[in-house]
């Protein structure tokens, strides 16, 4: 009897978690489920009933552009997330200090986080094109004589223009995660390292990086996984093809051919999967690493 | 020694100039009417074409109904304000849970809660015009709300977690010891209280649900115009820019700006840094 009335009264006192969980259950956990769904062939408004088939997945993992997509995927993602993280680590630094224009630079620097992906490709066409101001100014300067001899960083491969957005707005982002945990730590072991007479270089390495871990080990994941998804910035500044594995469903899903769909569906749920798969390896090698410096 | 190194200095510069620098180059964009390589300024300006042509060029063109920039910022921000409304009457009552009681997989459900920030926007945006198909909403402003929960719920429920763990539970206390009802408790007490924190989270929600484009693009089925599909329209070819989306671009990055000189004396860096991640 007592045990029940203790029931009941649990589950009022968490009554304020059901709005909520009803949203994202309906909206996000439906929402993927849909897809998994779709994705293993049950589709039947495009005439498509095979559930349970892994065929989706066969089709795409077994295409020619797989790998390549899949490599490109990850190119994108982790390479500016690392470079990011770098200058990440170095300005959070120095915004920890003082100097003159600081507040200046404090609001200066949040601008790119509070604008959209598409203001930042916006920015990088007009500069960078083959026919964009650093172009123009090369040219002035009689370093190029055309457009085509300009390198092409848009629209290729390499994915320079992909790259530049993203660490354009992330850089702020990661800078400001890290200047943040820098300001609730304090000075002081820092201080005592230096009165210690450690250098420059042991305090970074020895003091403010391992302290510093913790968040950009966050902010990097939360980074990673947004470049290893992202959408319109290497649709508009990849190559056409191939490109990530984000577009590539893109592609499928925009297709004429409704049947194409369920592949498209395939391919968002592999990405959702490599992605949380890849988060969970890194958390597991942080904890590792941690482990192993004796702080866990 | 807490001053600044030389190449500290250089790496700010570099930060900053950046992130201000392109505004120039955008500006002189949106009023050209005629900049061919390799001109470093426009050969003809916006305004010298004005009057000569019937139809309406760069801003002119913006501020024009075929534009439909006028009906594209209504729609963004009435998604925002409306997103933002209901997100609070969700998220208050789940974050006063999560802050003041302890229960058998709280960590799971806050795991849950996290979950959109590492499931990629395609993923969630494909499926949620899956389930307004069923319904038949797709293409509904309505519908579009409800799919910008998604992103700003978790946001959200984590920054108003952290305000009412910082709440002052003896006051509430004091007020049902002096008879007070729960309404009035809440109404002169609670919510006075937790009103700078509910505002900060309000003005994030807005900035996320404006900033959010995959999402309003499949769900909106090109029915539902917003600053961002507009942008998107526009520069989805990857040429040059023209003068219009310079002017689009410009018209997008004001909602940022203006939400940045609200918040930036108010606003806690650590607040910020956790609210912006996702938009």
């Amino acid at each position: 009897m007592r045990q029940r009335k203790t029931g009941e009264w649990d589950f009022l006192r968490l009554v304020g978690l059901v709005p909520a969980s009803v949203v994202m259950l309906v909206f996000f956990v439906g929402a993927l489920l849909i897809c998994v769904v779709q994705s293993l062939g049950y589709a039947p408004q495009y005439g498509i009933n095979q559930f349970p088939t892994s065929h989706y997945y066969q089709t795409f993992l077994q295409g020619d552009g797989f790998w390549h997509m899949l490599g490109l995927t990850f190119y994108y993602a982790v390479v500016p997330t690392v470079i990011g993280a770098v200058l990440s680590l170095f300005l959070s630094i120095a915004f920890a200090k003082t100097f003159k224009g600081r507040g200046f630079a404090l609001f200066v620097y949040k601008i790119p986080l509070a604008v959209p992906y598409l203001v930042g490709v916006s920015i990088v066409i007009l500069l960078f094109a083959n026919g964009g101001l650093f172009a123009r100014l090369f040219y002035a300067l009689g370093i190029i004589s055309s457009p085509a001899d300009f390198p092409r960083l848009l629209q290729n491969t390499e994915g320079w223009g992909i790259m530049m957005v993203y660490l354009w707005k992330q850089v702020p982002f990661m800078t400001m995660m890290l200047y943040s945990n820098l300001l609730v730590l304090g000075r002081q072991e820092e201080e005592s390292a230096l009165l210690l007479g450690a250098s420059n270089f042991q305090i970074f390495f020895h003091v403010t990086l391992p302290r510093l871990m913790p968040s950009l080990v966050g902010s990097t994941l939360i980074i990673f996984a947004f470049n290893f998804g992202s959408f319109e910035v290497p649709f508009i500044l990849g190559a056409g093809y191939p490109n990530t594995l984000t577009v590539e469903a893109w592609r499928l899903f925009d297709d004429s051919d409704y049947t194409r769909r369920p592949e498209a569906m395939a391919i968002v749920m592999f990405v959702t999967l490599i992605s949380s798969l890849s988060i969970l390896a890194y958390l597991i090698l942080y904890r590792r690493f941690e482990r192993k410096r004796g702080r866990v | 020694m807490r001053s600044l190194s030389k190449l500290q200095r250089v790496a700010i510069f570099f930060l900053l100039a950046g992130i201000i620098g392109p505004l120039a180059p955008l500006t002189v964009a949106s009023l050209a009417f005629r900049w061919g390589w390799p001109d470093l300024l426009p050969s003809i300006w916006w305004w010298e074409k004005r009057e000569a042509l019937q139809t309406p060029l760069a801003w002119d063109y913006i501020f024009d109904p075929v534009s439909r920039v006028g009906p594209a910022l209504q729609n963004t921000i009435l998604i925002a304000v409306s997103v933002t409304l209901l997100a609070l009457l969700i998220s208050l009552p789940a974050a006063k849970v999560l802050a003041t009681q302890k229960f058998k997989g709280k960590s799971l459900f806050e795991l849950f809660l996290a979950a959109p920030l590492i499931v990629p926007e395609m993923a969630v945006s494909l499926g949620m015009l899956l389930v307004f198909l069923q319904f038949g909403l797709q293409g509904n402003l309505g519908a579009i709300i409800l799919a910008h929960l998604v992103p700003v719920i978790p946001y959200m429920v984590r920054v108003l977690t952290v305000i009412y763990g910082e709440l002052d539970k003896g006051m509430l206390e004091q007020a049902a010891l002096l008879g007070a009802s729960r309404f009035q408790i809440f109404r002169h007490v609670e919510l006075p209280l937790i009103l700078p924190g509910v505002l900060a989270a309000a003005l994030f929600s807005i900035l996320i649900s404006t900033n959010i484009f995959l999402l309003t693009f499949y769900v909106g089925q090109g029915q539902i115009d917003t600053l961002a599909t507009l942008l998107f329209s526009k520069i989805r070819g990857g040429g040059a820019l023209d003068p219009v989306s310079a002017g689009l671009t410009l018209v997008i990055i004001l909602p940022g700006l203006l939400f940045l000189a609200f918040t930036h004396r108010t606003l806690k860096e650590e607040v910020f840094s956790g609210g912006i991640n996702k938009s």
